[in-house]
């Protein structure tokens, strides 16, 4: 009796996190909640998993608050879909904190608390975009010997398989680098589970190597902050996934150990992290760059000499061995020839604009922002100056890099650096080293930071419980705020680059500026401001024009009609020049609009954004009541941009003639309100790819007279 | 009498919350959401940096953002619990109670009245723990008393259709779960549907769910099956048979649906 009363008050966490965990899963049954199979289990089962990791120590504030949060909601699940969203967000944000509190154990406890998560990962993220591919590559390694993945991915079932990829190449050359594939590949035997348990392996080891720099960076609990690194977005979002992101992280966090210690031990590191990053995936290129760069600018003067001289010749060898033995599989084929490097001269000038604005996306964008989905992002921006003041070779360590890996992010991938529709900051993952080192200069420190680190662990636990939500698809609603409000209310919520609004990107980029200053100067202060941040975007999204976009309306609204393109995967609107939003296409005579008339108005005014695709214009009729006004309408071709005709080497180049590359056309009608709704509909049968393809609808009351 | 320690930060921040949710209420969220909002948010912020209040603030995006009904309602509720279970003082623990009662006067928080006798007492005990201990087991409290509570009064969930040459195709996966409304499935012309329905959650062998026409009605049970139903009226619903039992937990799902001869 008293061993056990010794062992219960020795491992009071434990045990709070084993009833925690038991209590969960007995409430979802007794309260009939939903997905009691996965969910249901999981998230319990993690808890007391990361309860084992706690052992001895306390349970964290953070996970009572979200235990706490969980009781209160769960009885309320069947009120509203968000509220069991939020119930289910609160158990997977509990387990979380206690798992996080547990890593800040040591080594052994960093692994295990990652491994922790391991099962709720394994099970229920959909194993999709580029996870397929690897696996694919990675059965052809190993079982045919070649890398061409388009005849594999049947090793556990015969019907899977994958098709040639954007930028795969003929003869049999994939998109993707071998490296990853052939990390992954023990775990082959167990099919895509077995590969992800590999992967996420690979991400414990990238944690620890994490811990070891931010040791060096003065942070007085490494080994929490490098699980909170990895368990928060976007780090989250491709942990224990085939995605090569977190190996990258760990093979810089090596090269900056290495370039930090010094010596042979830390030269053989670097040299091995410089070499195996472009071999992992030729983004994470500029990185090896970087860590080079640092390594010259410590060196001596003579020594300097010496490895750019090296460093050239290395190179050299490289691409001759990759032109002469790998045929160019590497580099040559896809960079070392006219067309690309036209692209990058002429491309790069036009978009000029986007690639300046792709920084504020990357953190304020509704879809790919890091901040909205991982408010500890702004201590990570605020402590950039404190790490520099504090731990300036550390700051160069992993600055260059990062600094070298942005630029090339952005410049060379203009339309496609935020790489949806896969999981919201994927390609942020290599920045994360140094964001995470600079973020606890500040969250250390008493009294700050502890609101960001709350906010995040909930939206990481939204993540965690239902996996689908990381994915946004491009169209300008994120897909966890819709799930929350509705994707009308969510629109104006975030400011979009898909959708874009001045003024409300505006605002959000003051209130990031508001959150980062707050984080570095006034962490008291940082509750109020988030709200205040809060309410100034939300403010600035209400004063946008009323109105409905197409692809947004509910089915109450549409009768008929069907999204363009079909498939919500947005690459093939990556490359339309009219617009890159999903429209909605009008085509058959019974398919109509209905929305309501503003309470009140004499008369309305319809507004219409859209594209009119037909031989002899498309006939439109817009009916309120029994007034009826009929319209036809016919866009043209947007003009193709400079920069197409500079890499075709011809100055008149058309365009493809379909949708995505139609000109968004206005139209308006006044009607009298004779009744309670307005409708819009195509008044014959279209053939596609002809018809009606509606971007925006307003409906405006006019001369209101009560 | 000494003010509230209203810091210069905070008070922006609510009047800044203030005006933004002003705006967002303006879009269609009703006078009493408002009220209990304002009331609450007044409250909640009297005490900067307890998180109680901050959750309280957050409690409150939802019925900002356009959920309404029983949903809001129980948003605005929670949030005048959490500041009754904050450490703000008595004042501004009685303000939240207020602005909680304001939902339960609008009749809109069905199933949370025992919530109701929770909020008065806790509102009102001296310590903060034992009003954090009372709230949660009022909350505990709720389904042993009358259930779960539910959605207000809901229209049919409309399932979005495709035309197609002389068939109409309904797009899937949507489930009903308890507390959703049932689907309804417009037809363009008196026929016959198809739908391919999937059912569970359940540990009996009886109907989950319904499929009803204006001329027939056919029990969904457990398992997958494709069910050809024939209706003249123009519309086909898929409705939950089945309301809130423990250790249930009833769904049907609707895979797709169409007219013709599509498999």
């Amino acid at each position: 009796m008293g061993a056990a009363r010794r062992l219960a008050a020795g491992h009071r966490g434990l045990l709070l996190s084993l009833c925690a965990g038991a209590g969960i899963f007995l409430a979802w049954r007794v309260l009939g909640m939903p997905l009691p199979g996965a969910p249901g289990r999981l998230i319990p089962l993690t808890w007391a998993l990361a309860g084992v990791v706690l052992w001895d120590r306390r349970l964290p504030p953070a996970a009572i608050i979200f235990l706490c949060a969980f009781a209160v909601l769960a009885p309320l699940w069947a009120v509203h879909r968000a509220v069991f969203l939020l119930a289910g967000a609160s158990a997977a944000a509990g387990a979380l904190a206690v798992a996080a509190e547990g890593a800040s154990g040591g080594r052994l406890r960093l692994v295990l608390a990652l491994l922790a998560l391991g099962p709720v990962i394994l099970a229920t993220v959909p194993f999709t975009g580029d996870e397929p591919h690897y696996a694919a590559l990675s059965e052809s390694i190993v079982v045919d010997r070649d890398l061409d993945e388009t005849d594999n991915l049947h090793y556990r079932d015969r019907t899977a398989g994958v098709s040639r990829q954007t930028a795969s190449l003929s003869g049999g050359v994939s998109h993707h680098q071998p490296l990853m594939s052939l990390l992954v590949a023990p775990g082959l035997p167990l099919g895509a589970a077995g590969m992800r348990a590999v992967s996420l392996a690979m991400a414990a080891a990238a944690s620890l190597l994490l811990a070891g720099v931010l040791r060096r960076s003065g942070c007085s609990r490494p080994f929490r902050a490098a699980f909170l690194a990895c368990a928060l977005m976007p780090g989250l979002g491709i942990l224990g996934t085939l995605y090569p992101g977190w190996v990258a992280a760990g093979l810089l966090c090596l090269g900056v150990w290495g370039g930090l210690r010094g010596g042979r031990a830390g030269a053989w590191a670097l040299a091995a992290a410089v070499l195996l990053m472009p071999l992992l995936k030729l983004r994470f290129a500029p990185l090896s760059a970087g860590l080079f760069a640092a390594l010259v600018l410590y060196s001596a003067p003579g020594r300097r000499k010496r490895l750019l001289v090296w460093a050239a010749v290395l190179l050299a060898a490289v691409l001759a061995a990759d032109r002469g033995v790998l045929g160019g599989r590497l580099f040559w084929i896809r960079y070392g020839n006219v067309d690309a490097l036209l692209v990058l001269m002429h491309r790069t000038r036009a978009a000029a604009g986007s690639i300046a604005s792709a920084p504020l996306a990357a953190l304020v964008d509704a879809e790919v922002g890091l901040l909205p989905r991982a408010p500890w992002i702004a201590a990570g921006l605020a402590g950039l100056g404190t790490l520099w003041r504090r731990r300036r070779r550390v700051a160069v360590w992993l600055g260059l890099p990062a600094a070298a890996y942005l630029v090339v992010l952005f410049v060379w991938l203009p339309q496609t650096w935020h790489s949806m529709p896969t999981p919201a900051g994927r390609l942020m993952v290599p920045v994360l080293p140094l964001l995470a080192a600079s973020a606890w200069q500040l969250l250390d420190r008493r009294g700050g930071g502890s609101v960001l680190i709350t906010a995040s662990l909930a939206a990481a636990g939204a993540y965690v419980f239902s996996p689908g939500l990381r994915f946004n698809l491009a169209d300008g609603t994120d897909a966890l705020l819709s799930a929350l409000m509705g994707p009308r209310a969510a629109a104006a919520a975030l400011p979009s680059m898909i959708r874009p609004d001045a003024l409300h990107m505006a605002a959000a980029a003051a209130a990031a500026a508001a959150l980062v200053w707050a984080a570095a100067s006034r962490p008291k202060r940082l509750p109020a401001v988030l709200l205040l941040s809060a309410a100034l975007v939300g403010g600035a999204g209400a004063l946008a024009p009323d109105g409905w976009e197409a692809e947004d309306l509910e089915p109450a609204m549409r009768r008929g009609c069907r999204l363009y393109p079909l498939s919500p995967d947005p690459l093939a609107r990556y490359f339309w020049f009219g617009g890159q939003q999903r429209l909605l296409r009008m085509g058959h005579a019974d398919d109509l609009i209905r929305l309501p008339v503003p309470e009140g108005a004499d008369s309305v005014r319809v507004g219409i954004v859209a594209r009119a695709m037909g031989e002899d214009g498309v006939p439109v009729a817009v009916e309120c009541g029994g007034d009826t006004v009929h319209m036809s309408l016919r866009t043209g071709l947007v003009e193709a941009p400079a920069w197409v005709g500079g890499i075709r080497r011809r100055r008149d180049v058309r365009v493809a003639a379909e949708p995505g590359n139609l000109a968004d056309t206005a139209a308006a009608a006044v009607l009298a309100a004779g009744a309670d709704s307005v409708s819009v509909r195509v008044e014959r049968t279209l053939q596609p790819p002809e018809g009606l393809y509606l971007d925006r609808i307003m409906v405006e009351g006019v001369g209101c007279s009560r | 009498m000494r003010m509230p320690a209203f810091s210069r930060v905070p008070l922006a921040a609510l009047l800044a919350s203030a005006a933004g949710a002003a705006l967002l209420a303006l879009r269609g969220a009703e006078w009493q959401l408002w009220a209990g909002w304002g009331i609450a948010a007044a409250a909640a912020l009297s005490r900067e940096r307890d998180p109680w209040c901050l959750a309280a603030c957050v409690a409150l995006v939802l019925p900002q953002a356009g959920v309404g009904g029983t949903a809001a309602s129980a948003a605005v509720a929670l949030s005048a619990g959490m500041v009754a279970g904050s450490r703000a003082g008595l004042a501004a623990r009685t303000a939240a109670l207020a602005g909680g009662l304001v939902v339960f006067l609008d009749g809109r928080a069905g199933g949370l009245s025992i919530w109701l006798a929770v909020l008065a007492v806790a509102a009102v005990l001296p310590r903060a723990g034992a009003r954090r201990a009372l709230l949660l087991a009022g909350m505990a409290a709720v389904p042993l008393a009358g259930g779960l509570p539910g959605p207000s009064s809901q229209q049919a969930r409309v399932v979005q259709e495709r035309y197609g040459e002389g068939e109409t195709v309904w797009e899937g996966p949507v489930s009903v779960r308890v507390g959703e409304p049932e689907l309804l499935l417009r037809c363009r012309e008196p026929g016959t549907v198809f739908l391919d329905l999937g059912a569970g959650g359940v540990r009996d062998e009886g109907p989950v769910g319904l499929v009803v026409t204006d001329r027939m009605a056919l029990p969904v049970t457990s398992g997958r099956e494709t069910l050809q139903v024939r209706q003249t009226s123009g519309w086909v619903m898929v409705t939950l048979e089945r309301g809130y039992t423990p250790r249930t937990h009833p769904v049907v799902h609707l895979f797709g649906a169409w007219t013709g001869d599509r498999p």
